[in-house]
């Protein structure tokens, strides 16, 4: 397990935003630090506001920090890279195009040939269910169909890490509950890694094998936890979420993070 | 009564456009088959239907009617597509340059409120009676609806549509043409309708001051020699044609653009 190979150093990341439009500064970050391993699957838990999606556009390269840095394969980053996929909290799916040229956009843009990206481009349909769709428009498709285009989109263009921001977080609880098997089978069948934001405690708990958990806004890591429910209910025990390890951590988490006060 | 209610009801919208069209023309019937106005305040409908038919064929004052409504064209789709080639790129610039915006934006907000007649009067100056004022008239007309909706289209596009093509690999090339051109598609088209509709009266208006051929003309000069038929005829001739460009562009719209409405 210590052999793990550091993927992307996140340090001593600050960040502020300007006061703009008549409102006041903003200070969104304080002394960020994180390492995140190869195959890791990174929940990160904080109340709303905390500044958990300045910190995803960060490490996306979409937002510049006020000071620190972030490093990929010890390489410090500048600017967006295909390398780190994003799905955003709501799908930015573009309506002109098929479901399928969703999931192909990478690779088109690339000029990669059709022959191929195509089975590719099948292969990660099929994974996501939507094989059925490919020729749909996305306005066509249920918001879950549409955060799972925008899932097979980002995983088809072979990212080092994916980055989501609240994927789920507009779904209603069923379709959440088997949006959040599919992530997990797909983590556990090829392994990428993942850095998932969520506010939802048992999201974390269900999916990462790391949780990070984020302070009231400006957002600090306050404390990390390692957890491998999301392998017990792969393998099947779906019970693992009434064991009193599980609950217990829960409290801890709901706590750290703020939600007991509320 | 309740029975009406009902009638009313069931029918379709399209329906009740063709009754209400049918009275319009009932009543004009009756008028011409009582005679009850006058010859040159209201044609009979029969006298209006002749002079169509002869405009047609022996044509008006030098030219036939298709003739006309040809140098109609010919002056308002020069200016609508040269207006289309320099409004939509000029428009998509100014959206994202803020440079661009600032050098254009004043000339256009200044001309923009200016009824077209006002500055023809200069243009006729400078560039004569023949066709070129007319096209840099109805051009300017086309002009503005197409670049005020480029501008706006683009301050729409959420960041999030940029940066998901960013972050899959996007470069500022490829943004334009498969994020920010698709996006903008559907506000650009209704802006280039709303310039055929600006155009098109403008160029009738154009045509009444200075010219010797096209609708506009052929309406006024009749006119001018108390031919309330032509004056009709031409009237009927243009709403047709106002109308048919406007359904062509719908249906144009509808096969290019099927995402409008589902941004
Ligand atoms: N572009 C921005 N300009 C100014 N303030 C911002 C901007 N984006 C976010 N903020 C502020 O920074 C804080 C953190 O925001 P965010 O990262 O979106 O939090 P979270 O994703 O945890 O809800 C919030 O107070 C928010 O209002
Ligand atoms: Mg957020």
């Amino acid at each position: 397990m210590n052999e793990k190979k550091i993927l992307m150093t996140v340090r001593n990341l600050c960040l502020t935003y300007d006061a703009s439009l008549g409102g006041s500064e903003t200070e969104a970050l304080e002394d960020v630090n994180l390492d995140i391993y190869e195959g890791d699957f990174i929940c990160v838990l904080g109340p709303s506001g905390c500044g958990k999606t300045s910190l995803l556009n960060i490490m996306a390269g979409l937002v510049s920090a006020t000071s620190g840095s972030v490093l990929m394969n010890g390489k410090r980053i500048r600017g967006v890279d295909r390398e780190r996929a994003v799905v955003f909290q709501t799908p930015t799916l573009y309506p002109w195009i098929s479901v399928k040229k969703n999931i192909a956009f990478g690779p088109d843009i690339r000029q990669v040939p059709e022959s191929e990206s195509a089975e590719k481009v099948d292969h990660y349909l099929k994974l996501v269910g939507l094989e059925d769709f490919a020729d749909s428009k996305p306005y066509e498709l249920s918001g879950g169909m549409r955060q799972r285009t925008a899932l097979a989109r980002a995983l088809v263009n072979d990212p080092s890490i994916i980055l989501l921001d609240e994927p789920f977080g507009a779904l209603d609880a069923f379709t959440r509950s088997s949006m959040q098997d599919l992530i997990r089978n797909i983590w556990k069948e090829t392994s990428p890694t993942i850095f998932l934001i969520t506010h939802d405690v048992d999201e974390a708990l269900m999916l990462g094998n790391r949780i990070v958990t984020m302070s009231q806004r400006p957002g600090r890591i306050i404390k990390e936890f390692e957890t491998s429910f999301t392998d017990r209910v792969f393998d099947g025990d779906e019970d693992v979420r009434y064991s009193q390890e599980y609950i217990n951590m829960r409290k801890e988490l709901l706590t750290l993070v703020g939600y007991g006060k509320a | 009564m309740k029975k009406v209610r009902a009638v009313i009801a069931q029918t379709k919208p399209w329906v009740i456009s063709v009754i209400s069209m049918c009275i319009i023309l009932l009543a004009w019937i009756v008028i011409s088959v009582l005679g009850i106005a006058s010859m040159r305040t209201v044609p009979p409908i029969q006298s209006v239907i002749y002079s169509l038919y002869s405009i047609s064929t022996e044509g008006y004052k030098g030219s036939t009617l298709l003739g006309h409504i040809g140098a109609s064209f010919f002056r308002l789709f020069t200016a609508f597509f040269l207006a289309i080639l320099t409004a939509v790129p000029l428009g998509l610039l100014s959206g994202q340059i803020r440079k661009v915006r600032s050098a254009l934006e004043p000339v256009i907000e200044f001309i923009r409120p200016l009824p077209p007649l006002a500055y023809y009067t200069v243009l006729v100056l400078w560039m004569g009676i023949g066709n070129g004022s007319k096209i840099m008239l109805l051009y300017i007309a086309c002009f503005t609806p197409i670049y005020v909706a480029c501008v706006s289209a683009v301050s729409k596009i959420p960041a999030s549509y940029i940066d998901t093509a960013r972050t899959l690999g996007a470069g500022r090339r490829q943004i334009f043409k498969r994020v920010i051109l698709p996006y903008t598609a559907p506000d650009i088209f209704t802006g280039i309708r709303t310039s055929m509709g600006h155009g098109y009266s403008t160029l009738v208006a154009a045509e009444m001051v200075a010219a010797a051929s096209g609708m506009g003309w052929m309406v006024l000069d009749a006119s001018n020699w108390l031919r309330s038929d032509v004056v009709f005829a031409g009237i009927i001739v243009m709403g047709i044609t106002g109308i048919l460009i406007d359904k062509i562009l719908r249906e144009l719209e509808k096969r290019l653009v099927p995402w409008k409405g589902k941004l």
